[in-house]
């Protein structure tokens, strides 16, 4: 049977603190090049202590497919949900074989080391719907037809790691009312943009030929479990911490990932025909432009992003009420974890310094050719580069975090 | 006693070297801050020593040499025993007795990194 169908009904997205919850899960959007960029940070681990990045990747996504179960998903429910998602296309062959002929870690991933089978998330995500330990054996990154996955007569058991009740911030401010924000003269409208962009249906891709992939802005989005980059993320890092690798190369890996992020998507998004049409109207500088991004950062599940500053081209100061990154590990650690530092919401923090280079170190408004070969001479370049301090952290109890891109 | 042979490697021509090597290979380039966190996590993972390749040159030993070459192809995809050996010049013939991990670290940090790091204030005692 081929999924996904034509009368498949979307699942309900409950729009809540700045978080887009699915099924009892935040959903937050990333491209292509972030989840490549997590999944190699990850895999340096590989022969660290007890932990294999491998076994980490596919068994974190597991737990989650079991809350969904328990929320009331049927297996048919899971396979439509991963082409709603932009995963691709999940098919069952027979009882113990499944594969994903479109999929996105198949085919849109890219990494500095040999090709090699990269479709943990989805193995993890069959297991969830089978409870059977899965494995995948081919891939389309390896030039086969399809990603092909195979089950094993072993049951998993894999516990919840969202262990914690940590409760979303109901009081969020609007934008520029809080104490300590700037007074700001803009007519840019984050209502009016979220408003416009809701009816943009960023989901897999159901028109024939059906791909299952959110193809939008010139980039490849999913629609991916936030707790799922945040057990990746948060395990890496303290593997790596445990490992005697100084704090700030292991921040540096999952900060980069965060400046990627930045550079492809929100580069993109601002590059695209509907920033054009919606977005741009509203803006007379580049102030502007920031504060159209962090609109539509709003609506990506990422929390909600309030600017506090702006001093153009020398300070940016920007707050997140319910920070995806907070608020997970929240649920997963004790605050006790990273003791008083509040340098931990790593990817906000690449995020929000991309988005200061895309404005103030290259300009985006000259629609530069976002290459790889653009984000390292220039974007990435270490000339005229900006620095990021977080003050403010969520994982330590603050009630937002807090971002200062400084020179 | 013992000794050790010692090769210094200029980080701006290995870092050159490994995209001149990626580029052969129609790869594409990484940028030399991604290189250098990589390279001193991935050292650190494989050899229990840290390195801190965002200075002007790291010293290696044989064994520690080889470790550099297996990283190069396992995480960069180019084979770079040739252009590493061309790179290492031999710095000295050291007593082993004398080597300790803090003799790969104190270079001047030339890659700017991204994370404003405050300076940690030492507690005075009570």
């Amino acid at each position: 049977m081929k999924y996904p169908k034509d009368n498949y009904e979307h699942p309900s997205v409950t729009k809540i603190g700045g978080h887009n919850i699915i099924g009892g899960l935040n959903r937050v959007y990333h491209c292509n090049f972030y989840n490549a960029y997590l999944q190699m940070a990850v895999l340096l681990t590989r022969g660290v202590g007890q932990q294999d990045p491998s076994d980490l990747l596919t068994d974190s996504v597991t737990p989650l497919i079991k809350i969904l179960k328990q929320n009331g998903y049927t297996n048919l429910d899971l396979i439509q949900e991963f082409s709603y998602c932009g995963f691709g296309i999940l098919e069952q062959l027979d009882e113990l074989h499944w594969q994903t002929p479109r999929s996105h870690y198949g085919e849109v991933l890219c990494s500095h080391s040999k090709p090699h089978n990269s479709c943990y998330f989805t193995a993890g995500y069959i297991q969830g719907i089978v409870d059977k330990k899965i494995e995948e054996v081919e891939c389309k990154l390896l030039d086969t037809a399809a990603d092909k996955f195979i089950g094993y007569n072993e049951t998993i058991s894999l516990d919840n790691y969202l262990i914690y009740d940590f409760a979303l911030q109901t009081e969020i401010p609007q934008v520029f009312a809080f104490d300590g924000c700037q007074e700001f003269n803009t007519q840019v409208d984050e209502v009016k943009i979220i408003s416009e962009l809701e009816k943009i249906p960023l989901c897999g891709n159901y028109n024939s030929p059906a791909t299952g992939l959110i193809e939008v802005f010139n980039t490849v989005l999913t629609n991916h479990f936030a707790d799922y980059y945040n057990r990746i993320s948060y395990e890496t890092y303290f593997a790596l911490c445990d490992a005697g690798i100084p704090e700030e190369d292991s921040k540096e890996m999952f900060i980069q990932a965060g400046h990627v992020c930045a550079f492809n998507t929100f580069g993109r998004i601002m590059c695209s025909t509907e920033w054009y049409n919606l977005i741009v109207p509203m803006c007379q500088n580049k102030d502007d432009w920031l504060h159209g991004m962090v609109a539509i950062i709003n609506i990506l599940g990422w929390g909600v992003y309030r600017i506090e500053k702006i001093e153009a081209e020398k300070e940016l100061i920007i707050r997140v009420y319910n920070s995806y990154e907070g608020i997970g590990f929240r649920r997963m650690y004790l605050p006790e974890k990273v003791g008083n530092d509040k340098n931990t919401s790593f990817l906000a923090m690449g995020a929000i310094l991309g988005l200061a280079h895309l404005l103030w170190k290259i300009d985006i408004r000259d629609k530069p050719e976002l290459t790889q070969d653009f984000y390292v001479k220039q974007f990435n370049n270490p000339d005229n580069s900006y620095i990021i301090e977080q003050t403010d952290s969520i994982i330590t109890g603050d009630n937002y975090d807090r971002f200062i891109v400084s020179k | 006693m013992e000794t050790k042979t010692r090769y210094t490697i200029a980080i701006s021509a290995l870092f050159l070297s490994l995209n001149t090597q990626r580029k052969y290979h129609k790869l594409v380039k990484i940028e030399n801050s991604l290189v250098a966190s990589k390279l001193g996590i991935l050292f650190a993972l494989t050899t229990s020593t840290y390195i801190n390749f965002k200075g002007e040159s790291i010293e290696l030993d044989d064994s520690q040499l080889l470790a550099l070459q297996d990283i190069f192809v396992q995480h960069f995809n180019v084979n770079m025993a040739t252009e590493i050996h061309k790179l290492a010049k031999i710095t000295d013939d050291i007593e082993e007795s004398n080597l300790s991990s803090d003799s790969n670290q104190g270079f001047i940090k030339k890659i700017k990194g991204f994370l404003k790091i405050r300076p940690k204030i030492q507690e005075s005692p009570a």
